[in-house]
């Protein structure tokens, strides 16, 4: 952030503590120099602060904020929209990309054995699931694990009462196996 | 009495809540799931069934150098703004000092930078194989393709849980957790065929009273190995056609084996609770995917830390002395950072965003906008800040 080479243009000759830019921290030493116009030193002898230019602007903005957009998560196969959006929302509020970020070290994916437990842990795997109740439909052959049946005393008895027809036990251990006193109801 | 049959309904799995998330993320290969299917993310540490031996299993992604260059060079770049801000800029403006506003910049690109180095990024998302995939495919319209891996599923354990907050007398039911069940047709009716069905005797333990508003219901797995199969009609209409709502009821994923310390077992015995009322039928399942809600408790309060840490350091090098900074300098810099850290925490409540309908993105674009004016008058604070206060060397 050298500034020298910009003391062309409408310079005032200002004496000021200026020392050369390598000398001990000790040793300050008036000499003449030109520097630009609105040059100060805001009282502090050790500094030297020249008008900012727009490029200085620009780029002050360019390296702390915008860049800053850039280095935000992306989700994996995350989508042109969303990933800019957390970009924009980022360059305005960087706290933004706080969770992807929290998320991307919690997963300690890289210390993973598998390729397959990488990505898993890096959130990049999906299943397959059903949906609730009431979109998906029973079919065929479907053999399912991990159900609840629940059936009423009520039902049971109905059932019982047309048994034959609706309910078959096919294969019981004991013959009293499906009966209401056995369980006492 | 007559017995219509029995309506199947998939409820939400009690030990694994997921969030319909992948709205607007590429999927590798082909994947068109048949009605009644879905995509969720699986647990982070789910478990894979082994590869073959010799086999070996490579899932290509990559590490971003760009974004790790940018990120480095943002780091130095903000860092020496925030260096520099020490002495007489913030003896001048105070806490308000337009170098210390890079300060939440500088801590969240370091922490991208350290999560861009421990997780891979991946260009899309991968479906992993799965008994539920298995029954989507024996579908009409589905076709999925480029599937990695499987996942290892478990049954659950024939743990009894039972509550019921009827006040009626007729709450006696059957029912029964991990039984499985194959659908099978006789003419035009699908059949469930139950097969090793555990029975469990269901009793009144005590009437509910007024101080306890809960029944308690007894129950008693019938001892030995039983062997009955029997099959039940199978109604594929509403539950409010059926008269007494008997139900299978179906998890939406299975039990998944994990490796972390959600530890699957501990919500397998808290499946299969049913609650039970005449009037209102419903479900309740008191399971909880406790470790994953632990887990996003820990992420929401590391966001947190992560943003009180900025703020630490610019308490550090300010010590919020005020300066000789306009109130308008310090309003327009405080509300840019507390509102940051109110979306920052408030983004780890929603997991990502989509939407539906483009009101949803009208109304996301105005939140955004309306919350982003302490932003842009944060900007333009510092950067009036900046121009007036100069360019500085400073000589040491």
């Amino acid at each position: 952030m050298i500034q020298v080479f910009f003391l062309k243009t409408l310079s005032a000759q200002l004496s000021i503590a200026t020392a050369a830019l390598l000398v001990r921290a000790a040793t300050l030493k008036n000499i003449t120099v030109s520097v630009p116009e609105g040059t100060s030193n805001h009282g502090d002898p050790r500094l030297l602060c020249t008008p900012t230019r727009w490029t200085d602007v620009i780029v002050f903005f360019l390296g702390n904020y915008v860049a800053h957009a850039g280095t935000v998560i992306v989700l994996p196969g995350e989508g042109i929209k969303s990933a800019a959006i957390i970009a924009a929302v980022s360059l305005l509020f960087p706290i933004a990309g706080v969770q992807r970020g929290i998320k991307a070290i919690e997963s300690w994916a890289n210390f993973a054995m598998t390729d397959l437990e990488i990505a898993a842990r890096a959130g990049a795997l999906c299943m397959v699931v059903r949906k609730e109740y009431p979109n998906w439909i029973p079919q065929k052959d479907d053999a399912m694990s991990n159900a609840i049946l629940k059936i009423s005393v009520r039902s049971y008895k109905a059932l019982l009462a047309k048994s034959g027809n609706s309910l078959h036990p096919v294969a019981c251990e004991d013959e009293s196996g499906l009966t209401f006193d056995r369980l006492g109801l | 009495l007559d017995y219509k049959g029995i309506i199947v309904s998939v409820i939400k799995a009690p030990w694994y809540e997921f969030k319909d998330r992948h709205h607007d993320r590429k999927i590798h290969g082909t994947c068109r799931l048949p009605h009644g299917y879905t995509l969720a993310a699986v647990p982070r540490d789910a478990a894979f069934l082994p590869q073959a031996e010799g086999d070996e299993f490579s899932l290509s992604s990559n590490y971003s150098a760009i974004k790790a260059m940018v990120a480095i060079a943002q780091s130095i770049y903000a860092g020496t703004t925030l260096y520099n801000a020490r002495g007489d800029q913030i003896n001048k403006y105070g806490y308000a000092a337009f170098g210390l506003t890079v300060t939440p910049y500088l801590v969240m690109s370091i922490v991208n930078l350290i999560g861009a180095l421990i997780t891979p990024q991946y260009p899309c998302l991968y479906v992993v194989g799965s008994t539920v995939l298995d029954e989507a495919r024996r579908r009409n319209e589905c076709h999925v393709d480029g599937t990695v891996g499987r996942l290892i599923e478990i049954e659950a354990s024939t743990s009894f849980e039972m509550s019921s907050q009827s006040t009626q007398d007729t709450f006696s039911y059957w029912t029964c957790s991990s039984l499985s069940f194959k659908l099978s047709s006789s003419g035009p009716d699908l059949r469930a065929r139950f097969n090793g069905l555990p029975i469990a005797k269901v009793g009144l333990a005590s009437w509910p009273s007024e101080q306890t508003s809960s029944l308690e219901l007894l129950l008693e797995e019938r001892s030995g190995h039983v062997k009955e199969s029997f099959d039940l009609p199978i109604l594929t209409g509403h539950s409010e056609e059926n008269d007494w709502n008997d139900a299978i009821y179906l998890p939406t994923c299975p039990l998944i084996k994990r490796t972390g310390k959600a530890n699957t077992n501990s919500h397998v015995n808290r499946w299969g609770i049913v609650v039970y009322d005449e009037e209102q039928p419903r479900l309740i399942s008191l399971g909880t995917n406790r470790g994953a809600s632990l887990w996003a408790w820990g992420s929401r309060s590391y966001a947190a830390l992560t943003s009180l840490l900025s703020l630490a350091i610019i308490g550090g090098l300010s010590h919020f002395n005020r300066g000789s900074s306009s109130r308008a300098q310090r309003g327009w810099t405080m509300a840019w950072w507390v509102v940051g850290v109110g979306i920052g925490v408030f983004l780890t409540l929603i997991p990502s965003w989509h939407w539906q309908g483009g009101w949803q993105l009208v109304m996301w674009i105005s939140l955004i906008l309306s919350l982003g004016s302490s932003a842009i008058g944060g900007f333009i604070v510092v950067g009036e800040m900046f121009v007036s206060y100069g360019q500085f060397i400073r000589i040491t």
